[in-house]
């Protein structure tokens, strides 16, 4: 599958000039600080931001076209977000959340006992959607995309509101299905988006500013925060020596930094 | 101290077109309350107060234009009796065109607040699934918003069954066909049948405080179980 996109022109006062071209197989990693698009550019490719003027091709099928008029409706795409807020129906249960979403599809590769096997909600099935916690709300979304079968699937931080064991498992199930399913995948961590993603494509204010593997962009992902572990300390010095991990920032002598023992962000990693 | 035949047929006619014009009006609306909540066009005001003219106009200004919108003397009249073989004046079917426009605004408003509160994110989540407009509306529109329908339903529905103004001037007072039980009072209270006027006016005070209680019921319990109405 080839994803083809020209976008430029303006949302409000924001200023886009988008151009990429790239086979999409696996877990494309989206990545760039908060504001710069990243969002606008998924609501264009699945049809909810018809504003920003451009071209989409997807596997040589035109998606939308400004210079023709062209615009195929976002049901008609069959391509899956799963949103940054879930956006589960509260009028239904979990289960009947999926059952709708697989009702859409002509072909469902997914069962529903499956996917709440697989992203670990089988006690919750028959719960209304809003009595669900955060992280439960977004593990069932990620289920309600997938049973829909879309062709490609948006994520757009699926596993922020995730506890450490829920988001490790996850990425696990995303990356087998990844396979099936391509994906573009916008997180804010540097670990999960190095971990999970190839390529992973940079983006500055409207622009697409890198593409390239985990090896090469690695060196401009900003890392601010890593883990480490105490090799050496000594009370009366003072003095200690860590082993960090390879995601921690780079450090200068002198330099302020500020320390946390045993993090909550952390928790339940070995 | 019983209900004469002919204030019962009164009656029956009071109900049924009430259900007729609420049935008519829930299947009608949702579209206009929409497009009124969710509107970016200027003349959106223009089209909102048109709608919300029956709730100052007074019944008997509405009913006056509508009798002359209904006479074949004029042109629209020409055209409804060229369409049908028969006017709409003077009959049941005009008496629902009226209490359609009559009852417009009470079954409109509560629709149209109900969609502007409705998240645009739950509409977006189901386009992406895979959900044309007509499954978004059923599958998710209609049983997130169906507590308004029953409101605007009600409210139409009791608006109508108090109808008097538009009724004596486009359906006159013909009993079988155009009588409703507002203008049965208003006659027995006319020939000093305080007895008999106290039977309808009783009936239709009580049916309308049990369709207010139920709303309000209805809207305090909803309020306890969502926290919001």
């Amino acid at each position: 599958m080839k994803l083809e996109l020209t976008l430029q022109g303006k949302l409000g006062e924001f200023g886009f000039d988008l151009e990429l071209s790239l086979p999409l197989a696996g877990i494309v990693g989206l990545f760039g600080p908060s504001g710069v698009g990243k969002t606008s550019l998924f609501r264009a490719l699945c049809g909810l931001e018809r504003e920003l003027p451009g071209r989409i091709l997807l596997d040589g099928e035109v998606l939308q076209d400004s210079a023709t008029e062209t615009f195929v409706l976002p049901e008609r795409r069959r391509i899956g977000v799963v949103f940054q807020d879930s956006r589960l129906f509260p009028h239904l249960t979990v289960r009947q959340n999926l059952k709708l979403a697989r009702r859409q599809s002509m072909n469902p590769l997914f069962g529903i006992e499956e996917l709440a096997e697989a992203c670990r909600f089988t006690e919750l099935l028959d719960q209304p959607a809003p009595a669900l916690s955060a992280g439960q709300r977004q593990r069932v979304a990620i289920a309600r995309a997938l049973a829909a079968s879309p062709r490609l699937l948006l994520l757009d931080e699926p596993l922020a509101a995730l506890d450490l064991s829920s988001r490790q498992h996850l990425m696990g199930f995303l990356e087998e299905v990844s396979a099936r399913i391509p994906m573009i995948f916008i997180s804010h961590s540097v670990s999960e988006t190095l971990h999970l993603c190839d390529p992973i494509i940079t983006m500055s204010s409207g622009r697409i500013e890198r593409i390239g593997s985990p090896e090469t962009m690695g060196q401009y992902l900003p890392r601010r925060r890593g883990h480490g572990r105490v090799v050496r300390y000594d009370a009366d010095s003072g003095e200690l020596v860590l082993q960090l991990d390879e995601f921690a920032p780079d450090f200068q002598p002198r330099q302020t930094v500020g320390l946390v023992s045993d993090p909550a962000w952390l928790k339940g990693r070995g | 101290m019983t209900i004469n035949p002919a204030d019962l047929e009164a009656l029956w006619i009071t109900l049924k077109l009430a259900a007729i014009s609420t049935a008519l009006l829930l299947l009608v609306t949702p579209p206009l309350a929409w497009w009124l909540a969710h509107s970016r066009a200027r003349w959106r005001p223009v089209v909102e107060a048109l709608v919300a003219l029956p709730l100052i106009l007074p019944p008997t200004v509405l009913g006056f234009y509508l009798l002359l919108l209904f006479s074949p003397l004029y042109l629209p009249g020409q055209w409804i009796q060229a369409l049908t073989g028969t006017t709409l004046a003077f009959s049941f079917s005009g008496l629902v065109v009226g209490s359609m426009i009559y009852s417009l605004p009470f079954v409109v408003q509560p629709l149209q607040s109900s969609f502007a509160t409705l998240g645009r994110g739950e509409l977006e989540a189901a386009a992406t699934l895979g959900m044309n407009k007509w499954k978004r509306f059923h599958y998710v529109v209609f049983p997130m918003t169906r507590h308004s329908f029953v409101l605007a339903g009600m409210l139409g529905f009791a608006h109508t069954l108090g109808e008097f103004g538009v009724v004596l001037m486009i359906g006159g007072n013909i009993p079988g066909e155009t009588q409703v039980i507002a203008i049965a009072l208003f006659e027995h209270v006319e020939a000093l049948d305080y007895a008999s006027a106290h039977l309808l006016a009783g009936g239709l005070l009580l049916i309308s405080l049990v369709l207010l209680l139920f709303i309000y019921v209805g809207m305090d319990r909803r309020k306890r179980a969502w926290g919001y109405w």
